[in-house]
């Protein structure tokens, strides 16, 4: 048993050297389009979001919160993963949102930030597209 | 002529112990390499669970696969298949104790069994732990008579 144990625990270390660990929070567009049924929410401005986003994503920033954080918390339900984006890799209003949705008040889990943002997730989709 | 010799299942035995063997080794090699092939996956599906907190879930997400793999190829090892029939028999408990939690709670998760495979509903998950640990206790060498 103590071999067996050594061994996993060996294995698991090693593997802790060699990957990196994921953002703690964040999910790269390659994970988050895999995931069941993710609720996808976009933290971008309404013109963006207007040119294009995310289908079936809504629409949540802090300039409409009051009006679509009613929607979001319908829309969820116990267990269902949030992935919240924003424009690209440098933005921070997908931080902000996900913080909020995941602070006491809401207390959604799990909430995550998608990496690369808007800029990845779209060319990943138009990459899927051209393969079907 | 001779007659056949009767099919018993004492006779029987030998071969489906090496069946149920050669199965779980393949589904607990597979699933393991499978989570480690996409680690931010597993530690999702991990997450996913809600049972461990936030610390607990990258080096659970990290000792899981190496403990499926370790222990479903240690089957084949007779000095230790003990060991590994016991490791087995935890993991597949632990799993149906987490799949009935989020059963129990609602939640809608990713079982995460085999890295990033589909939907998947509660029930089956339940039935295919179930006779994993019935094939778990045919791989047991009892008092042949």
């Amino acid at each position: 048993m103590l071999v067996l144990g050594s061994l996993m625990v060996l294995g698991a270390g090693v593997t802790a050297l060699l990957v990196p660990r994921p953002g703690q929070n964040e999910i790269s567009p390659e994970s988050a389009l895999k995931l069941q049924r993710p609720l996808w929410v976009d933290a971008r401005g309404a013109d963006d979001f207007a040119q294009g986003a995310m289908p079936g994503a809504l629409l949540l920033n802090e300039d409409n919160w009051p009006r679509s954080i009613a929607t979001v918390l319908e829309q969820w339900h116990p267990g269902r993963p949030i992935i919240v984006y924003c424009g690209s890799l440098s933005c921070s209003a997908s931080q902000a949102v996900a913080k909020r949705l995941r602070g006491e008040e809401y207390g959604l889990a799990p909430v995550y930030v998608l990496r690369g943002g808007w800029d990845v997730l779209k060319a990943r989709l138009a990459e899927a597209s051209q393969r079907q | 002529m001779k007659r056949a010799p009767a099919i018993t299942w004492k006779s029987l035995r030998p071969c489906v112990r090496l069946l149920a063997r050669l199965t779980l080794t393949c589904v607990f090699v597979i699933a393991g390499v499978l989570k480690l092939a996409g680690m931010e996956q597993t530690q999702a599906a991990v997450e996913g669970y809600r049972l461990l907190p936030g610390w607990a879930v990258w080096p659970a997400a990290l000792f899981l696969p190496w403990a499926e793999i370790v222990s479903g190829a240690a089957l084949w090892v007779p000095w230790l298949r003990e060991a590994s029939r016991f490791f087995l028999a935890t993991l597949l408990w632990l799993f149906l104790v987490a799949i009935l939690a989020a059963w129990a709670r609602g939640l809608d998760i990713r079982c995460g069994c085999f890295g990033g495979e589909g939907e998947a509903g509660y029930p089956w998950l339940v039935a295919r732990d179930f006779g994993l640990l019935g094939l778990l206790s045919l791989t047991k060498r009892g008092v042949e008579k």
